[in-house]
């Protein structure tokens, strides 16, 4: 039963991240379409893109745990390689699979300069919880220290 | 004074203490008493037995099957399990950080939100500390978070 839940939990934070990228994904393939005056989007280029979602919240839950800590040390390291198979999976499935067809290569270069800002402010955003959340302890350790003194 | 000690199957020794009033003597015996139950008794390598104040522990640790008690100058050993001593100091700071350790929060320097919701705390003498997971949430509803 351990083992069910901690594969149940894993489903459904695995899913809230693949969501998050879908969404971004479907924006950005809309937003394309729009700029080439198509106002449809193809069903099969929809699942190509919600599976590479799914591949990736896989793959970045075995480098980030939900469910098990993982250590401090060599943070850079997983950092780096999230990175990098975001790159290889959203950069080589778009170009593999044609996701964004009659592109121009101009086009392309912004989509992959909006991917890697993309992943700079995601990281960003994470950085600038944990300052705050630090702040934030500190703040009722001050607090709790005078209280009792 | 009339002092009885009565054998009672009981599951906790339990002090009555009967009086008209809480005169000198009686406010005597009860200081005795408190005193005698938040020091901490422990020893230390020579076998030698200290009362330290609950105030004095940073943290303790065990150490397969052996409490450990660290002061900022010294070590002791304790024959309370980390779970008594969380339950009979947490109103003076002790906290559960972990299966292995409790730390007093009085003696934490500084605290760091860590990866995987833990938080590293850095105690006065520069050790460093993770409170794990499970206690994480526990430790922020302590601080009023």
């Amino acid at each position: 039963m351990e083992q069910f839940n901690r594969f149940y939990l894993w489903g459904v934070d695995t899913k809230y991240r693949m969501g998050l990228y879908f969404s971004a994904a479907v924006f950005f393939k809309g937003l394309v379409n729009v700029l080439l005056r198509s106002w449809t989007v193809e069903i099969l280029i929809l699942l190509e893109m919600l599976l590479a979602c799914f591949v990736f919240a896989c793959l970045e839950s075995a480098i980030f745990p939900y469910v098990k800590e993982w250590p401090d040390e060599g943070r850079g390291r997983r950092v780096a390689l999230w990175a990098a198979l975001a790159n290889l999976i959203f950069i080589g499935c778009a170009w593999g699979l044609h996701w964004f067809p009659g592109l121009p290569g101009w086009g392309g270069l912004l989509l992959i300069v909006f991917l890697e800002w993309a992943l700079a402010a995601m990281w960003y955003a994470l950085k600038l919880r944990k300052k705050l959340d630090t702040a934030a302890l500190n703040r009722g350790l001050r607090r709790f220290q005078n209280e009792a003194e | 004074m009339k002092i009885t000690v009565e054998h009672a199957g009981v599951t906790e020794n339990e002090v009555i203490l009967r009086c008209p009033d809480l005169d000198e003597e009686m406010l005597g015996v009860l200081s005795l008493l408190r005193s005698g139950l938040q020091r901490l008794c422990v020893w230390d390598d020579s076998r030698q037995t200290t009362l330290l104040s609950p105030g004095e522990v940073v943290y303790c640790e065990t150490v397969d099957d052996r409490v450990f008690v660290y002061t900022g100058q010294a070590v002791y050993q304790t024959a309370l399990g980390l779970g008594e001593l969380e339950s009979r100091y947490g109103p003076l700071g002790f906290f559960r950080a972990g299966k292995s350790a409790v730390v007093n929060l009085h003696h934490i320097r500084s605290l760091a939100s860590g990866a995987s919701g833990r938080i590293q705390a850095t105690l006065e003498t520069g050790e460093k500390l993770i409170v794990s997971r499970r206690y994480a949430p526990l430790l922020r509803e302590r601080l009023g978070l």
